[in-house]
Formats: C-alpha cells, structure tokens, sequence
C-alpha cells in the first residue's frame, strides 16, 4: 500500500493530487507535504484517488486542517468518494472542521 | 347526450338573411347615415346572423349558464366577436342519468361504506332572445331522466373490486337498493373487531401522597397509614393477552401483546404468589420511592405516644417517626424516612429524608427535608446521558469497522483504543466534561453520605475516557464493559431518588425550613422565617411578615409584608414566578443580581424571571 502526492503550484494556491491509500504507513507524507508552504494561501487536497483510510490516516487529516488553520492557511479537501467520506462524517470530522471544507465526489 | 346546434354563419339560408336585409332595409329609410351594427338572435333554437353595415359594429357572443360555444372549432371563454365568415358550434351540456358506487375502507380495514351518488339526467334547450348586438346564449333544462335503481349485484360487485369479502350486511345493501335519496353514505361490511389487551396494573393498598393534589390539608385528617407484619401492600393485575378480529377482507385483525409490569420492591416486602401479591414483612409505613420506577417498600415507623422531651431524648431513626405529643427545647429527631409530628416543635431541629409534617406550629426551629435526593437526581440524569452517549459512542465504532474504506490494520497493531480517542475527539467530545462534572458531584463535601459508592465507576470512566485514556484501550469490549458498569450504577441510582420531599406545617415563626420538594404553610402565617424550597412555597391563606423566601418553581402568597414590620426578602431561582395577594411596600425581589423593590401598597403582585431578567410589575430599581 502506497500514497503517492503530486504537488502542483498555482500562484498562491497548492494542490496536492494524491493517490493511494492512507493509512498508518502513509500518513507521514501527508504530514510532510504541508511543510515549507512559503507564500501559500490556500491548500487544495484531491482526495480523488484515495480509496481507503485507517484511524491513523483520518487522525492525520485532522492535524493537516489545524496546522494549515494555524498557519492561516486555507484549506479544501475535494472529490473525496462517497465512501471515504462517510468515515469521515462517522468521526465527526465536518462537523467540528466545517462542511464546507470538504467537498464529496459527485457520482 | 349534449344537443348539438351547429350553425354556420355563412351557410346561414337564404330566407333568414333575406328576411334580416329586409328588415335593415326598412330601417335604413328613416336612419339617413345607413350605419347598422350587426346582431345575434337566438330563435327555436337556431343562431341567426345579421352582418353590420357600414361602420356598424360586429355582434358579440358569449356563452351563458349550460352552454359552450365553439368559434371556428375553439371554445370561446369570452365575448367574441363573429362574422360572416365564422362557424359557430353552441353545444348544451346535456347529462346522462347516473348511479355512481363507491366503497370505501376505514384505515383499521375494520369497517366498509358504500357512498351512492345519483344523478339525474338532463337535457337542455337555448333560449330565444331577439337580435342583439351582444348576446348571452343561455339554455334550460326542458327534461329530466331518472337514474335506474341499484341492483344488489351491482353493490356486490362493487366490494367484491375492493376487497371486501367478510362481514358484508346484506340488510344495509337492501336499504341502499330502496333508498330514493340522491346521494347516502351506509356502512356496509363490519369486520368482527378484536378483543383487545389489558396491560397488567398494580394497586397498592395505600394512598401515596400525592401533595400537588392535597396541599390544602397535607397531613390529611390527622391519620397515619401503616401496615402490619404479613398485611397485603399490593395486588398486581396480570396482563390478559387479547383475541384477534377478522377484518372485513377477511385478514386477521391483530392485537398487541399486554404490558406486564413486575411489582418493585425494597425493603419490608416480599413478593408471593408468583409475584402478584405483595406482603409487608414488616410493620410500618408503606411507601413507593424511584424516579422512573417505583420501589414499594415498608419503611419502620418509630412512634413517641407523648413528646419528645427529656424523657425520650434526641432520635435518630432508619425509617419514619411519628411524634404524637410535641417536640421542645433543644431536642432533635433525624429520620431516614418521614417525620410527622402531631402536636408543636419549639426550639427544636427536625431533619428528615422524606417529609416533613407539622400540625401546629414551629417556632424557632430548623425542619429540613429531602436529605441527598437533589444529588441523586443529578447524578441519575448525569449517568443517562453518559450511558447514551456511550452506547452512540460503540454503535459508531462497530459502524466504522464495517466501512468498506476504512481498514483496521492500524488498531489491530496499537489497539482499537486510538480509534475511541478519534471519536471523542471529534464526535463525542461532550463525554469528558459529562465525566468531570460528574467527579465534581460525586466528590462534593456535601454529598459525602451518597450511599451508592459512586467512586470507582467515575475512576472507571475517567481513566478510559479523559486525556489518553483511551488510547490504552485495547478492544471495544472494555467501552461494552463500561456500559455495563454504568446501567448497573444507574438501576441503583434509580431507586435512591426518593420523591420529592416536602414540608407542610401550619404556622412558622423565627425558624428555618429547608425542603427539596414544596413548603406549605397550611395555617395564619409564616413570621420572620428563612423558606428555601427546591419547588414551590405556597402559603394560600396566611401571611408573610418578615424573613426570607426563594424557591425555584413558584411562591404563591396571600399576603405579603406589612405595614410595621420588617422588610420581606424574596429570591426567584431559575424561572420562579411570585404571586401575592397583596403586596405591602418595602418587599424586596432579586434574582441574581436584579434586585427590585415594591414601593406602594398593591392588590396583586405578580414578579418573574424570564429569559434571565427580573420582571416585577409596579416595582422600581433598588
């Protein structure tokens, strides 16, 4: 199991294209491609191509939303599939982080 | 069948427009301009046309009452104007006889109704009117036909359609066949209704004082109800199962299974045959006790024929105390139940878990009822709410594991206690304060005498639920335990909240009166008194002079204060509301930090507290 995160830059937006599962030997990297943000405003994840998430990996999109928030940063995690986000809703995450961070693939 | 009369206004015969020319012609020989308008007449029921001449104006037609006139084969709604080149179509709207039969079924398919309609028939003829330049087309009805009488098959055909098979009254049919009216409604098929259930109920021997219902006279007429050893407390009712009906399309008409309602007990009962009689194994006073269930137990009753005085000494007591004589000088009683003591309390301390009756008067003396009823009230509403919020809390983590995106191989390797912190985190963030809250409660000074040990199912959810806790948990069996854990403490809970306690004396002076429940002043008055009540204090036909009163549901008085003597301090908790008779000035109102004075003498007084604020009528600010 793999996640891979291609990061594209546009003027002061980010978008990390990524793919693959992520979970507790992942989750790391997603950690990682929220540093050294420099100038960024705006943090746009696509979810698209993750089709699976353990506890540790949702714990891991928690930390993402507070540090880009305490960075003033903001941040979007879209095309999340129908069912990566129903774990997600479970654990409350909308609910304290905003519905309008996240944004569900529409099938 | 609708009469059609079609007229074309071209194809109109020779003869009429010739006829209609004439006319004009003639009338042209006295009007020198020979400017006519044109005209509609309605004659034996044919449209006749008559052109405009000149800059005569063209006849307008509308359609009247049982007429449709369709213009070159489009029905016209409004007046319309017509020509020589125009067709126009004026059907009436003839009808046919008709019986129409419609049943219909009651929701519970217990009962069926045929609703007739008859109609009869009619057939229409236009009306003549002369020519005209705007012309209403109106027809009357010249002939009416009777509908044909229902037939019995028809009926039966008709709840054969519907479904309806049983209980079908072949009387009720006969009636509809006969029946002239033009349109009834008769039930036609009853179904055979089913018996229904009769849950089981439990009568106790005894009246459980209900003191909303008797606040007039709360000691009653002086009686003391008590049981003895082997007496019968309460006879339960067993449930009878009901019979089913047969509904009229012949389905079974079910009914509910009866409630069966087991008979509580605690303490100085026992249960026999079968657990449907109740006996005291006891003597003593019968009473019922819970918050959402209700114990039956008997508590012991220790009576004092005379006073307590020197003789008798202070009393201590598990159970109720009844004081025949009076209590004087500087003795005390304290009783786990009741106390009701018939005669007067003088410099005396009274403090009671249950109620708190005085027939005569208190003076300078303390009655205090309801012991630890208000923290178990708490802590019974406080373990729900963690019990729910548990239960969600498990259903949500079994919900998880069953996500097909959501793998577990992470809580297989640290424990599924990771996956419980998530969830309190985010979801269930509220847990942790229920928890502390609930410590705070526990460990209060105050309520060191809880004679539930609270203590380890608090350390139990603390350790597994607060801060880290939950990581350290391995399995969601220990969350599955910890429910468990807290329905066992909540079951106990549950029987320890004993019914409000309520004091009633019938005159107060120089005294303290402290009560969980109401405080009822059943006599002239209360006289320089402290009286806190949980509930209400109702004083309905006595007066208040001096002291202090707060309450938390309502204070109701006849009078309030007085001329002479001192001022009359009221304090409204939550959404208390006061009401007094009459009200002397100097009274002084506050609830939290709104403080308002009476100034002038009133008839009725009224003070509130809503949405947080103060609310006195005819007051002013302190």
């Amino acid at each position: 199991m793999s996640l891979e995160i291609e990061r594209k830059k546009e003027n002061d937006i980010m978008i990390l294209q990524m793919s693959g599962v992520l979970d507790i030997s992942t989750v790391e990297l997603l950690q990682n491609s929220i540093n050294h943000l420099g100038e960024i405003k705006k943090v746009i994840c696509d979810f698209e191509n993750i089709r699976f998430v353990d506890s540790t990996g949702v714990g891991g999109i928690a930390s993402v939303i507070r540090a880009c928030r305490k960075n003033e940063i903001t941040i979007k995690i879209n095309n999340i599939l129908p069912e990566v986000f129903e774990v997600l809703d479970i654990l409350g995450l909308p609910e304290i982080f905003g519905e309008e961070t996240f944004e569900v693939k529409q099938v | 069948m609708a009469l059609k009369n079609k007229q074309t206004v071209g194809d109109k015969s020779e003869h009429q427009r010739t006829r209609v020319y004439r006319e004009i012609q003639e009338k042209k020989e006295v009007i020198p301009d020979s400017v006519f308008d044109g005209s509609i007449e309605i004659r034996n029921g044919e449209l006749l046309f008559t052109p405009p001449r000149g800059l005569g104006r063209f006849p307008l037609i509308m359609a009247g009452e049982n007429v449709e006139i369709y213009l070159n084969g489009k029905k016209i709604e409004t007046p319309s104007f017509i020509n020589d080149h125009d067709t126009v179509e004026i059907k009436t709207l003839d009808t046919a006889p008709s019986v129409d039969l419609e049943i219909s079924i009651i929701e519970d398919k217990m009962k069926a109704f045929l609703l007739v309609k008859k109609a009869f028939g009619k057939k229409y003829a236009l009306i003549d009117c002369k020519p005209m330049q705007i012309v209403k087309v109106i027809a009357r009805c010249v002939i009416e036909e009777e509908p044909a009488p229902i037939q019995y098959e028809d009926v039966m055909e008709a709840l054969q359609n519907k479904g309806v098979v049983f209980g079908i009254q072949k009387d009720a049919i006969m009636k509809a066949v006969q029946d002239t009216a033009g349109e009834f409604t008769v039930e036609i098929a009853t179904g055979l209704f089913p018996v229904e259930s009769v849950d089981a109920s439990i009568m106790y021997n005894f009246q459980d004082e209900d003191w909303s219902v008797s606040a007039r006279n709360p000691y009653g007429n002086g009686k003391i109800h008590s049981v003895s050893l082997g007496e019968i407390v309460a006879i339960k009712r067993p449930p009878v199962p009901g019979k089913p009906g047969i509904d009229v399309t012949e389905n079974p008409a079910l009914v509910r299974m009866p409630k069966d309602v087991p008979i509580l007990i605690k303490d100085g009962v026992e249960l026999i045959n079968e657990g449907t009689v109740a006996i005291a194994t006891r003597s003593g006073k019968p009473v019922l006790e819970g918050y959402s269930k209700k114990y039956l137990s008997v508590r012991p009753v220790y009576i004092v024929e005379g006073d307590v005085n020197l003789t008798v000494g202070n009393i201590k007591f598990k159970g109720d105390v009844i004081v025949k004589g009076s209590v004087y000088d500087g003795f005390s009683i304290e009783a786990s139940g009741s106390i009701r003591v018939l005669g007067d309390v003088l410099h005396a301390a009274l403090y009671a878990n249950g109620d708190i009756v005085v027939n005569k008067k208190a003076i300078s003396s303390r009655l205090q009822a309801g012991g630890l009823a208000v923290p178990y009230k708490w802590i019974y509403k406080m373990l729900t709410q963690l019990l729910n919020r548990l239960e969600n809390l498990l259903a949500a983590m079994k919900l998880l594991k069953a996500q097909r995106a959501f793998t577990t191989g992470d809580l297989k390797e640290n424990g599924e206690g990771q996956l419980v912190k998530l969830l309190i985190d985010y979801k269930f963030r509220d847990i942790p304060p229920l928890i502390y809250e609930l410590i705070e409660i526990v460990l209060k000074e105050e309520n060191q005498g809880l004679i539930v040990d609270l203590v380890q199912i608090t350390q139990h959810l603390s350790q597994k639920l607060c801060n880290l806790g939950p990581l350290r948990i391995q399995h969601q069996n220990e969350i599955e335990l910890l429910i468990q854990e807290l329905q066992e403490s909540l079951n106990i809970v549950d029987g320890l909240v004993v019914n409000a306690a309520n004091i009633a004396v019938s005159y107060l002076q120089n005294s303290v009166a402290q009560a969980n429940g109401d405080i009822i002043i059943t006599g002239k008055a209360s006289i320089i008194s402290q009286l806190h009540a949980e509930g209400k204090i109702v004083i309905n036909s006595g007066v208040v002079r001096g002291g202090h009163l707060s309450a938390r549901e309502g204070i109701k008085v006849m009078e309030l204060g007085s001329n002479k003597d001192g001022e009359v301090n009221i304090s409204l908790l939550d959404n208390c509301v006061l009401e007094a008779a009459i009200a002397y000035p100097g009274i002084v109102i506050r609830h939290a930090t709104d403080i308002k004075v009476v100034q002038e003498h009133q008839r009725y007084l009224r003070a509130q507290v809503s949405k947080g604020h103060l609310i006195v009528e005819n007051a002013n600010e302190y």
